[in-house]
């Protein structure tokens, strides 16, 4: 026994299966929608396919009150906003330039920071004279290379010590 | 008197620039509805998003009037690439988010139409109209033809779905399944340029 659904028709292309007969009943259940309504509940297939639909409909007949009525709301916001200093070319150009400035002096000062010596950091290749002229700790090697290995030793551990502690 | 038009539209873009919001909103008021009606609702469908659509071309506008050189087409044709963009930009953006593999289409250069500074709004609109009927019926050219009947049955000619699968000699049933393959379709070759 045949149901009429089984009437297809072969230039229609191949016979549909029983899950593209739900999405085309799907389709067509979306289509009686008005066409202003919202499809944000529909997969994004079927808004993909609703949206050509509307896009045909809006083509072939147009509704010119609809499109009055958008263009008025649209301009009353738009003239709105250029009455906001922001739409104003020479407004938006100094806040630009001000955080361009701000920009600039932020990475002047990092800069500068960075090339800054850090303060006070005793240098590890002191004179050797001034090793030898230091007293010698107890313990130490009275050897002028002991004492000068022993001096560069303790400043090298204070720079790394200072390094660390920033 | 089509010097007169030109005239007009032009003293109206150099007031506009110069901080003239009347002139401002006597513009965006003569081009806001060819916008919407012939350029962003035939190439999105959604009233919701090309409302979205007409509101960020007439934002763009305002803000980068003052970079709007005058030329005889007037400066229509400066707005439509701008909404043209737009959509171009939105459609991307959904065809990412859907995953769709579908190439964007785009219609010869050639069946832009050439506007004159001095047309009327109704002219515009018209002109652009005719675009979007030629890329709707390019599109339907490329169907199988009973797949482009009832396209053309259901949404040109607004028949019933009864009427138009007793048109084409089929259940209802299988009438949605031809209207669902026609427009799945139609939304490969339906160009938005």
């Amino acid at each position: 026994m045949s149901t009429p659904e089984d009437r297809w028709n072969p230039e229609d292309g191949p016979p549909p299966s029983d899950e593209e007969r739900s999405a085309a009943g799907a389709f067509a259940d979306a289509l009686k929608r008005p066409t202003s309504a919202p499809v944000d509940d529909l997969s994004d297939a079927l808004q993909s396919l609703v949206a050509t639909a509307r896009r045909l409909d809006a083509t072939v007949h147009p509704d010119p009150d609809a499109a009055r009525a958008v263009a008025a709301r649209a301009v009353e916001r738009a003239a709105q906003r250029a009455r906001s200093p922001w739409a104003r070319p020479w407004v938006r150009r100094l806040s630009v330039a001000a955080a361009g400035l701000s920009l600039l002096g932020g990475a002047g000062l990092l800069a500068t920071r960075g090339l800054t010596p850090p303060r006070a950091t005793p240098g590890i290749s002191r004179p050797a004279e001034d090793a030898l002229q230091g007293p010698v700790e107890a313990g130490a090697g009275s050897m002028p290379s002991s004492r000068i290995y022993d001096s560069r030793l303790h400043d090298y551990r204070a720079v790394l010590l200072r390094g660390r502690s920033r | 008197m089509a010097d007169q038009g030109e005239n007009t539209d032009r003293a109206l873009v150099e007031a506009a620039q110069a901080g003239d919001s009347r002139a401002l909103r006597a513009l965006l008021d003569r081009f806001s509805r060819p916008l919407y009606a012939a350029v962003l609702l035939p190439r999105v469908g959604n009233p919701a998003d090309a409302e979205d659509l007409l509101h960020e071309t007439l934002r763009r506008a305002v803000e980068q009037l003052h970079t709007f050189r005058w030329t005889g087409a007037g400066v229509f044709p400066w707005l439509r690439q701008i909404a043209v963009h737009l959509v171009i930009d939105h459609v991307r953006r959904n065809q990412r988010r859907q995953r769709l593999e579908d190439r964007l289409e785009v219609e010869p250069s050639g069946v832009v139409p050439l506007h004159r500074a001095d047309a009327e709004e109704e002219m515009i609109e018209r002109q652009e109209r005719s675009v979007a009927v030629k890329a709707m019926e390019s599109a339907l050219e490329t169907l199988n033809p009973r797949y482009r009947r009832a396209v053309e049955l259901r949404f040109v000619e607004e028949r019933p779905r009864e009427a138009c699968a007793e048109a084409l000699g089929v259940t209802v049933g299988n009438f949605d399944v031809i209207l669902h393959r026609a427009v799945a379709a139609l939304r490969k070759s339906y160009g938005v340029r």
